[in-house]
């Protein structure tokens, strides 16, 4: 039986001043998730654990308190959208997501942006979309690597050999998801 | 008596807000080169993030494919007027076609925060920021607005110094939105939660008195500066609207 689905992929940003084109921007997270006619539902969510001080920095935390601990703000995030009341009847069903990130859109300096989910969702048996859903999510983990970083000054005169890292630094992140 | 005119060099940053804010007041129609950086958004006219200027942010609506439209008009008048009393309203100016991206004139509105947050994420706290919300509520039920009630998307507000700053967007849904025939049609505005506060029959008194003391002559001309997108007939039917609802305001309020 062919059955229709529904599907979106958020980054999750914050951009440091809304109204320059040039300012930097902070990945927190991404958001994942589908659903289908049937009424199975798979949700997930990457996040960065906490903000580099250099990044918590360009905050304006006044009027973003939530960002001084952002895994309980994206904790929060994904708990709205996870049980957001969604109508049974609506074909292609909706997203709790869709309806979280309307409150994040433009103007907003916290933003959700949608991006195109790279999984073909399978009608017939949806679990065994969970894999490649969750597959997905896991490899954002790079995307979210902090790109605000102080800028490093060797030593003039090193007596020991500098080591350069070969990887960008990483996000510390967590994952949450949930399906029914 | 002489004086000396000294330019200084340009800094090579957009404009403050507040200045903008005056030049587009001023100067209500401008050819404005845009480069999008978005998507355009789902809603009924779609609006698009925007570069212009060296780097200014802004929005532009409706969509480039969309046929001449009255929601810029709309958008202009609203922020002229709203301008005139002072409120937090956002900046908006028409830009000129600029074809063939742009065959039609399509409204421009300033992004003019560093940092906001969107009313539908919560935490905007009445108690600093109830006063110019029920000014707004009375200057969005003057103008026939009814996306305004406590819609979670058309109201942006930053913290400075533990007060929220509120800054409306989006009044295309106003000058009664397409209705032609009863300029009273559209109700009272419901605004954001403060019409019960103790203080907002105050509030709203003194922005009722701004508001009958502006010059029609002076209303009249933000309307009929708009000609180039406006014909008579449609400038004759917004004049009508805004000079009914401005005489019935108190009334429509319970003042």
């Amino acid at each position: 039986m062919m059955l229709t689905h529904s599907r979106a992929l958020w980054r999750i940003e914050y951009q440091i001043d809304l109204a320059r084109v040039d300012s930097p921007v902070i990945p927190i997270a991404y958001m994942l998730e589908a659903h289908w006619c049937s009424g199975v539902r798979w949700l997930g969510m990457l996040f960065r654990k906490r903000l580099m001080p250099l990044e918590i920095e360009r905050v304006d935390l006044e009027t973003w308190p939530e960002m001084k601990d952002v895994a309980q703000f994206m904790n929060r995030l994904f708990d709205r959208a996870w049980t957001c009341e969604l109508s049974a009847e609506q074909v292609p069903p909706q997203l709790g997501s869709s309806y979280v990130a309307l409150n994040y859109a433009n103007h907003s300096s916290l933003r959700f942006v949608t991006d195109e989910p790279r999984v073909d969702l399978d009608n017939e048996d949806p679990e065994r979309s969970f894999t490649d859903l969750y597959k997905q999510l896991l490899g954002f983990h790079e995307v979210l690597s902090p790109r605000l970083v102080a800028e490093v000054h060797p030593f003039r005169q090193p007596k020991a050999p500098i080591i350069v890292p070969r990887r960008p630094l990483r996000a510390d992140v967590e994952q949450v998801s949930r399906a029914a | 008596m002489g004086f000396t005119l000294t330019l200084l060099p340009s800094s090579g940053r957009p404009e403050p807000p507040q200045a903008r804010a005056e030049q587009w007041f001023h100067n209500p129609i401008q050819a404005i080169t845009v480069t999008t950086i978005g998507q355009f958004s789902p809603s009924a006219d779609g609006a698009c993030r925007v570069e212009f200027d060296r780097g200014a942010v802004g929005y532009v609506k409706p969509r480039q494919d969309a046929a001449k439209n009255p929601v810029v008009a709309r958008e202009k008048i609203a922020f002229d007027l709203g301008f005139l009393l002072g409120l937090p309203v956002a900046p908006v100016v028409v830009r000129s076609p600029d074809p063939p991206a742009w065959p039609y004139h399509s409204a421009l509105s300033l992004e003019a925060s560093t940092a906001a947050r969107l009313w539908g994420a919560g935490g905007c706290d009445l108690s600093t920021a109830g006063k110019h919300l029920e000014e707004l509520r009375v200057f969005w039920t003057w103008i026939g607005d009814q996306d305004h009630n406590g819609h979670a998307g058309n109201l942006l507000f930053t913290v400075r110094s533990g007060r929220s700053e509120v800054i409306s967007i989006d009044h295309s849904y106003s000058l009664c939105h397409g209705n032609k025939t009863d300029p009273l049609q559209v109700g009272v505005c419901q605004g954001y939660g403060t019409a019960a506060m103790p203080d907002a029959p105050a509030w709203r008194a003194a922005v009722l008195a701004k508001i009958n003391a502006l010059e029609w002559p002076t209303i009249e001309h933000i309307v009929r500066r708009l000609e180039p997108i406006l014909d008579k007939g449609e400038q004759d039917t917004i004049i009508k609207i805004i000079k009914a609802r401005r005489d019935h305001l108190a009334t429509l309020l319970g003042q």
